[in-house]
């Protein structure tokens, strides 16, 4: 299906090719200084805006055309032009602007609405990070969403472990993460939520519970999609952090464009840390066990991100033409097990991924067609050795030697070699003024193979199932409708969805044979969506029904410990936000307010059913959310902007049909947090040495209420900031008492007046409290970071 | 005044929507007697009944005021845990293998508080980060242990008040230089002032869980507590593997006769016919297994092993499947192990008859053994076919079955045990 619909693209692009002529429409104000986002009207029709060069470059047919340039300041320009096919068609107009001043541009500016205003603006419940002005924070992208108003990062460590995003009371494979629309578990550990510092990235994207067309996938609970930087001119930069734990990240980002609009660049990172921060852990001696603080002494990770891409810009077969060429590799030590209970020495795991994209976007049909594709294919080698004889404690002293190789289960070898292929196709088309088409597609293919004589043997008939391909595709497809009415005030969006995977591995009988089976299952979604913008308010709803469909691991286990269920179906899930926004404006001070409601009606959640020795993965849980968020912005001078933001999401299990866990009806989804916001405040003073310069000062306190480990039945859970009375337990976060964890970061940065260099300095959790997360692992107290960034050009 | 009043709205709106959305029917019943009340039932004793839900986490409840026939657990206080297999017992204090959280590898002490709830009373943390740890309980100061971190062929020592380590008895001399060598992994029994305590030695295949021993047999080695010394190392062949499931032994003692019986599961992958599942027997005042007694589980049913032992007065009470089952291909025709084929039966050692029990099969989501009370043997079952999960008991002597109670949409019954005042 996929394969056809990329021939169908290939076919239509050579027939447009044949039937248009290459013009080049540059535009310039009376100083000969290139015009951008000035609108190009052919024939009375808009068919697009300048770019930052002041190049628009389209395709007409032979003849006269009756060209209208309109810029941003109101100034208009008509002519009629002559194409010629056997000529080189370049046309040039400039505008008088002298008549206008800043202020008149400014005004302007205003208006014109960044990404991340039109993406807010859109019917979907969706929140946008812009990371540009970010660049001189250290730390990684997660520190930034975890800030996000509803989203809660969950993460078993420092840098470099496993993060998981919880949207709407979502979490886990319920939440797609993409890079640039492609799935990111596609770029490698190298690249994922726990390595990416902040200067990679152009701004983050967080769809809650809807997934926009352009993004189609089977996400239960939403996505978040990180845009990577790019540019219109020549950049470069540098950045150096130096932080506690013995952490250093650099990254560099380079950008050249010539005057033929041929680019290449670079985007790099690099990051390393020892992770030693102290513990507070149980170490045996010859009678018990005493609690002491030690540091983390096998935690090391590092790894590596290196993307090259060289292209073509706003030619007449190709608005841009990419190619990328990644490399990532990614180590990291394993200190102890999921609970930060058992305690490893050795035991690590290693990839390297290798990865070619291209990437393609042309406007057709007098720019209302709009195509972008975008294929990749990766390789990925990775490595989980975990061999050893021999057993540590928290001190880091062997404590056991001469016994079963493996400290973390019977022993591992693994060597797996990964190789994927994604495509995505989208297309927009316009209809009308106030209609358009929109259409996506995301094809995925994923072939394993490797070997690892120690942890993969079947019990059943003995074979290492690791030697035996297992193969994953998933197609998922959207098509939309979206209008705007009235002025474009309202905007109305529906679109059908269409999932479908298949998949084929190892499976065993009851009677000691092996075969290689497969799955194969369709699902069809839906979403809805409205908008009502005006002056200084904003009102959405949306609704999706979402699936997300199992993956190759659910359906064949590992065929150790997890056996197959070729039976599993897809999770569903009901996913409804109202949004709300209204913004109080003066000259010289903002107050704006936004809040969300929230209900997501999750059926089929894909359950681990535990058993000895085999466990196996089921359709069981259904859950029930209801949540809200609220978020406050206040910029009551030039230099000072604070705000805060509250979510609580009530998620809870319903519709047990099992009579004897009833009981459990009701209860509150265990280990998610339930209650959290954050609270800032930021400083701006200006030509404070010299003139140019930049002084800031930051704040940033998160809260997290506390939450449980094991459901409680809903008649015993204690009231929200009450004791827990009724029973005993450990198996809670905070477990020393305290309703909540706060904990609070400062910043101080200084950007030069030649606004080329900036130095930071940040102190993370300033008052060492006892943070916790994913089964009560314990997170780095006090931690300080220094940063500095140079920018070449 | 325009935006005063605006920004009232937007807040009075807000907070509108917030208590809207966020409320819900308050439907608590915080009453601790929760209507279970039943005058008929002793009032000197205390029920100590652990549940658990679908995966298998739970709580640890003490009733005794409120003991019914049928028990809706909710609203009463607990103990919580991630893994509720239960419950040894010593005079009041409970005994379990793991603490709360089911990882951190030991054993756990736990004890009823003035006000009549469960609480944590202590830890003994194993060494080994594997889900292996086995003991006995043998008085207030005297309990044993394996912990293989500290050496296979070493039984460690520790005082059940304070649940301290201290010290170990060394078995290094029944060394063969096997891969895999153990002394009291999977049993620990102590008989007049004796340990019997099994020897394994072989190795462990890749992907299997089982130790496969060197010699198609099992050993169990006497030590005498009185002199220090290793009094002897008894075998028998015909089958393997002594003991299994470590949160309850397949070891029992007969108190009423004085032998001593052990279950051996075999190779539970293979199922061999020549190495079935077997209980075996050393009888009083003996150091030797009684080789001219077994009893077969081919005898009753195959494949498939024994897999709870209780013995009273020379009579055996163990599952037995109506079905052919096994534990590592999930099902034998069909039957999944955790199904409801479970059948509760005595078993008479001298004629080996099996007399099924007049009470709803298991499971076997708990492994617990039954347990003699006051003239009466009790069993624990979870059958889903019956929507039963609760307690009957036996009398051995009038053979009249009764339930015990039965738990009302309060998860699965993981152990259960009676504490008298």
């Amino acid at each position: 299906m996929t394969f056809k619909l990329h021939l169908l693209f290939l076919f239509l692009v050579g027939i447009f090719f044949g039937n248009a002529c290459p013009v080049h429409i540059q535009i310039e104000d009376h100083l000969a200084n290139p015009l951008s986002n000035a609108t190009v009207l052919v024939n009375g029709k808009t068919v697009g805006t300048s770019n930052n060069s002041g190049i628009l470059e389209l395709s007409l047919e032979e003849g006269t055309h009756q060209i209208e340039i309109i810029s941003k300041a109101g100034i208009k320009q008509q002519k009629s032009i002559t194409i010629n096919c056997n000529k080189e068609n370049y046309f040039r107009f400039a505008l008088d602007t002298s008549g206008h001043d800043s202020a008149d541009l400014k005004e302007v500016l205003v208006q014109n609405k960044t990404i991340k205003t039109q993406l807010e603006e859109s019917p979907f419940s969706v929140q946008v990070i812009d990371l540009k002005k970010q660049y001189d924070k250290a730390g990684d992208v997660g520190d930034f969403l975890n800030r996000a108003s509803g989203v809660k990062l969950r993460t078993n460590g420092n840098v470099g472990s496993q993060v998981q995003i919880n949207l709407g009371g979502l979490q886990g494979k319920a939440i797609r993460i993409f890079k640039d629309g492609i799935p990111i578990e596609l770029f490698g550990h190298g690249f994922s939520l726990g390595t990416i510092p902040v200067n990679m990235l152009d701004r983050v994207e967080i769809y809650k519970g809807v997934m926009p067309v352009y993004l189609a996938s089977d996400a239960l609970g939403g996505g978040v999609n990180l845009v990577s930087r790019t540019s219109n001119k020549n950049f470069g930069e540098v950045s150096y952090e130096i932080a506690s734990f013995n952490t250093h990240r650099a990254t560099a980002n380079f950008y050249l464009q010539n005057k033929n609009n041929l680019y290449g660049g670079f985007n790099g990172s690099l990051n390393y840390s020892d992770n030693d921060y102290k513990v507070k852990v149980p170490i045996q001696n010859a009678t018990n066990e005493e609690f002491k603080n030690v540091r983390r002494f096998h935690d090391m990770t590092r790894s590596n991100y290196a993307e090259a891409f060289v292209g073509v810009k706003e030619k007449s077969w190709a608005d841009d033409l990419r190619l990328t060429l990644i490399y990532s590799d990614f180590y990291k030590q394993i200190q102890n097990d999921a609970q930060m209970v058992n305690v490893y020495g050795q035991a690590f795991s290693k990839e390297q991924n290798y990865t070619g994209m291209v990437n393609y976007k042309k406007k057709f049909f007098e720019d209302k067609l709009k195509v972008s594709f975008l294929t990749n294919y990766s390789h990925f080698n990775t490595r989980f050795v975990d061999t050893t004889t021999v057993r540590y404690n928290w001190n880091g002293e062997i404590i056991g030697r001469n016994l079963q190789a493996g400290e973390i289960r019977a022993g591992n070898f693994q060597k797996l070699n990964y190789n994927f292929v994604s495509s995505r196709l989208n297309m927009e088309y316009e209809l009308s003024e106030r209609n358009f088409l929109e259409f996506s597609e995301l094809y995925q293919y994923q072939r394993r193979k490797g070997s690892d004589p120690l942890g993969a043997i079947s019990p059943i008939d003995g074979t290492d199932v690791m030697t035996i391909p297992a193969v994953y595709q998933k197609d998922n497809m959207a098509l939309a409708w979206r209008s705007l009415w009235f002025d474009s005030k309202l905007e109305s969006i529906a679109a059908a969805k269409y999932y479908h995977y298949n998949t084929n591995g190892y499976t065993t009988d009851n009677y000691g044979a092996a075969w290689k089976s497969s799955k194969d299952d369709s699902e069809f979604g839906y979403l809805g969506g409205l908008k009502w913008a005006d002056k200084n308010y904003l009102i959405k709803f949306s609704y999706e029904y979402a699936t997300r469909l199992p993956d190759e691991s659910e359906i064949f286990g590992d065929a150790v410990l997890i056996r197959e269920n070729l039976d599993l179906k897809p999770e569903k899930s009901q996913n409804l936000n109202l949004n709300g926004e209204y913004s109080i404006l003066s000259e010289n001070s903002s107050l704006t307010f936004s809040g969300s409601l929230f209900y997501r009606n999750a059926k089929d959640g894909i359950f681990l059913q535990y058993d000895i020795p085999f466990s196996r993965y089921i359709n069981y849980e259904q859950t029930e959310i209801k949540g809200f968020e609220f978020e406050t912005h206040y910029v009551p001078t030039k230099w000072l902007n604070t705000g805060f933001n509250v979510t609580y999401q009530d998620i809870r299990r319903v519709g047990i049909k099992e009579a004897t866990f009833r009981y459990l009806n009701d209860s509150r989804v265990p280990n998610i947090p339930f209650l959290f916001g954050n609270f800032w405040a930021n400083t701006y003073f200006r030509n404070l040495f010299k003139d140019g310069d930049n002084l800031n000062f930051t704040w940033n306190a998160n809260y997290t209420h506390r939450f449980f480990l094991v459901a409680i039945p809903k008649n015993q859970e204690p009231s929200l900031f009450g004791p827990v009375k009724d029973f005993q337990t450990s198996l809670i976060i905070p477990k020393d008492g305290r309703t909540g964890q706060f904990s609070n970061d400062v910043g101080v940065y200084y950007h030069f007046a030649s606004h080329k260099t900036t130095l930071s300095a940040e102190c993370r959790n300033i008052g060492d409290v006892k943070l916790y997360d994913n089964f009560n692992v314990q997170r780095p107290g006090r931690s300080f970071h220094f940063k500095v960034v140079y920018n070449f050009f | 005044m325009k935006r005063s009043n605006s920004l009232r709205s937007v807040l009075a709106g807000i907070a509108a929507c917030m208590i809207l959305f966020s409320c819900s029917s308050n439907d608590d019943n915080n009453n601790p007697d929760n209507g279970n009340n039943d005058d008929t039932l002793p009032k000197n004793e205390t029920w100590i009944i652990y549940n658990g839900a679908a995966n298998w986490s739970g709580g640890i409840y003490a009733l005794k005021d409120n003991k019914s026939r049928e028990i809706n657990l909710s609203g009463l206080p607990f103990l919580q845990v991630t893994s509720s297999l239960g419950g040894r017992t010593l005079d009041k204090t409970l005994f379990k293998v793991n603490d709360v959280s089911n990882t951190k590898q030991g054993i756990n002490k736990m004890g009823i508080d003035a006000t009549g709830k469960i609480v944590d009373q202590g830890f003994l943390p194993s060494l080994s980060s594997a889900y292996e740890t086995n003991f006995l309980i043998a008085g207030p100061t005297e309990g044993y242990y394996w912990d293989k971190i500290r050496g296979g062929l070493k039984l460690q020592k520790f005082n059940p008040t304070t649940m301290e380590r201290t010290g170990e008895i060394d078995f290094s001399s029944l060394s063969e230089g096997q891969p895999l060598e153990s002394i009291g992994q999977l049993i620990i029994a102590k008989r007049d002032n004796k340990l019997y305590l099994d020897l394994l030695l072989g190795d462990k295949a890749a992907g299997n869980w089982q130790v496969t021993p060197s010699t198609n047999e099992v050993a169990i080695a006497v030590y005498d507590l009185t002199t220090n010394k290793i009094e002897n190392v008894t075998k028998m062949g015909g089958t393997t593997n002594l003991g299994v499931f470590i949160d309850h032994v397949l070891w029992s003692l007969d108190e009423v006769t004085g032998d001593l019986y052990f279950a051996s599961v075999s190779d539970m992958k293979v199922q061999s016919s020549a190495l079935s599942s077997k209980i075996l027997r050393i009888k009083k005042g003996e150091v030797n297994f009684d080789t001219t007694f077994a009893l077969d589980m081919k005898t009753y049913q195959f494949p498939a092993e024994f897999n709870r032992l209780f013995a009273h007065n020379g009579k055996i009470y163990t599952t037995i499947p109506s079905r052919a089952v096994s534990y590592y291909g999930g099902g034998q025709h069909g039957v999944r192990y955790r199904d409801d084929v479970w059948y509760w039966n005595e078993i008479d050692v001298v004629t080996k008859k099996a007399t099924r029990l007049n009470m709803p099969p298991d499971n076997f989501y708990t492994t617990q053994n039954p347990f003699f009370h006051n003239g009466e043997i009790y069993f624990l079952s979870n059958s889903a076919s019956d929507g039963f999960s609760g307690v009957n008991q036996y009398n051995p002597v009038t053979k009249e079955v009764k339930e015990t109670f039965r738990l009302k949409e309060s998860g699965r019954i993981m152990g259960f045990n009676i504490i008298k005042d």
